[in-house]
Order: C-alpha cells, then structure tokens, then sequence
C-alpha cells in the first residue's frame, strides 16, 4: 500500500523546490538599488528555514543544492554554481546548528540571521578562490550587515509561515 | 523570536564591525589604488599609492612635472607649463580621479586594482 505521508512530504519538498526557484527569479527581476554585488534579501532563504524547521536538515540542504544547480542553469549560467553553492550550503550548515539549539532559547529568527551571514561569507570565500585574490573581503563588513538585516526579516517570514504550513500538513494527515 | 535571537543579531553587527575594523587597518598599509602616470598618451609609469615617491617626468623639450605621491594620495608639485593648473589640482586617491596637465601631455589617473575584481564578480 502507498504509503501516503511519504509521498505527501516528497511533493511538499518538490514544490518547495519549485517556490525557491520562482522566489529566486522574482529577487532578480528587482536588484536592489545599491553600488553593492551581492546584496540580495535572500527570500529563497526562507524556503530553506521552513523545510528546515518542518522536515530535518537532511531535505533542506536536498533542496538547496537542487536549487543551486536549476537557477544556475536556467538563467544565471553555469560560472555561478560555485558562488550559490558555497553560500547556500554554509547558509543550510549554519541554520541547522541553530536548529540544533531550539530548546535553549535559540529561534527561527536567530536561524535566519546566521544563514544571511554564513551565505555572504560563503559566496566571499568562493569569490576570492575563484578569482584567487583576497580584495574581494573588503565587501565582508557590508555583506555581513546586510546578512543580518536580511536575516532577520526571511526569519520573522518564515517564523510566521511554519506553523501555518505544519497545520495544514497535519490536518491533511488526520483526514 | 526567542530570546537567544538577539545575541546572534548582536553578533552579526559585531562580526561586520571587527571585519570593518580588521579591513582598515589592512588597508592602510596596502592602499588598494595605483596611479597610472601618461605622458603624450602613452603609459610612463605605474606606482602603488602605498608607495612614498616623487617622480620627475621630463621630455626633450625641456617639459617637466614632478609628481608626488604622498599619504595615500598623487598630485603634481611642480611644473613648468604656462597656466599651472595641474598643480593647483587638489590631490587625487579614488578610482577614475585625474589630474591633467594639457601643455606638457600629462595625465596622472588613479586607477583601482579592486574594481576590476568587482567587475570580474558581478555578473
């Protein structure tokens, strides 16, 4: 017999694929205003935070990386891959350390903020391996700010979104 | 949010002030820029703004410009054109700042090594 939750949490996780790569596209369309690269709100974050705190680290760095590789390949080009992945995966590396912590006062929003940070610093290492040159750290103070700032606000989204999409999973269970 | 939060907000800013700090303070040893010196167009030479120097850029003519580069930043002291606006130039220290010196053909250009990494970046 179909094991129905099995399949019920593999089609959450493939649409959460999916909102990660839409919300990814969307944060492109509309690059904010400042002579900064890298800053970005990280709204595909949040996808990472809910999977996280709804379904283990396991299906979140899963997703993450399935991520990485569709955008970089649908729109931003193959030479990207390496920036995303090493951010994203610091990023789901560091939240699950949070994760880890809940029970001693550690939230969602404390999540959020250490995966903005690890993600800018992150991409920071990348570059400068990349480009085997170590000027690109001057942007780390910024980067690290603007980690936090983001960080706080996909944290607080996502903070708002578990609950209501965990009720929702487990009242279709009960049915 | 839990209370625990704020400490990792807190060490977020933190994180971003010691590496602000951290950064200066390399910065100010290995100033980031170089000036590019031109005379009648062509590269003469290119020094380090790190560097404490004066160059002397002198052509057959008798045309001369003496160069100084000092705490960070290039300008001309000295020259022998008529109108000694070159030497009037405030100092110059930001990438694409320039002093030009039209009668004698000279142009010092201050020009960013880390631009080109930020372009090599950005996609």
């Amino acid at each position: 017999m179909m094991n129905h939750s099995r399949l019920r949490k593999i089609l959450f996780l493939a649409l959460m694929t999916t909102v990660a790569i839409v919300l990814h596209f969307i944060e492109g369309l509309f690059p904010i205003p400042i002579a900064f690269p890298g800053i970005k709100l990280g709204l595909s974050n949040v996808v990472s935070l809910v999977v996280l705190y709804l379904y283990g680290p396991v299906p979140a760095f899963i997703i993450i990386v399935l991520r990485v590789f569709l955008t970089s390949f649908l729109y931003s080009g193959f030479a990207s891959v390496i920036f995303s992945l090493a951010g994203g995966i610091l990023s789901v590396a560091a939240m699950t350390c949070i994760w880890k912590l809940s029970g001693r006062g550690f939230g969602i929003v404390g999540a959020g903020v250490m995966g903005g940070i690890f993600h800018n610093t992150g991409q920071i290492i990348a570059a400068s391996v990349v480009l085997g040159t170590s000027t690109v750290f001057s942007y780390l103070p910024v980067l690290l700010i603007s980690g936090t700032v983001t960080g706080i606000a996909t944290g607080m989204l996502a903070g708002i979104l578990v609950p209501r999409v965990k009720k929702y999973i487990q009242y279709n269970e009960v049915k | 949010m839990k209370k625990n939060d704020i400490y990792i907000i807190l060490l977020g800013f933190f994180l971003a002030m010691t590496a602000w700090f951290a950064i200066i303070g390399i910065q100010k040893d290995n100033a980031e820029g170089e000036a590019v010196i031109y005379k009648d167009g062509k590269e003469f030479k290119t020094i380090p703004l790190s560097h404490e120097e004066t160059i002397t850029v002198e052509d057959g003519n008798g045309n001369i410009n003496v160069i100084r580069i000092h705490e960070g930043k290039a300008s001309i002291i000295e020259a022998n054109c008529r109108d000694q606006i070159c030497v009037h130039t405030r100092p110059i220290q930001n990438n694409g700042q320039t002093i030009v010196c039209l009668p004698n053909r000279v142009v010092v250009e201050i020009r960013s090594r880390i631009e080109d990494v930020v372009d090599g970046v950005s996609e």
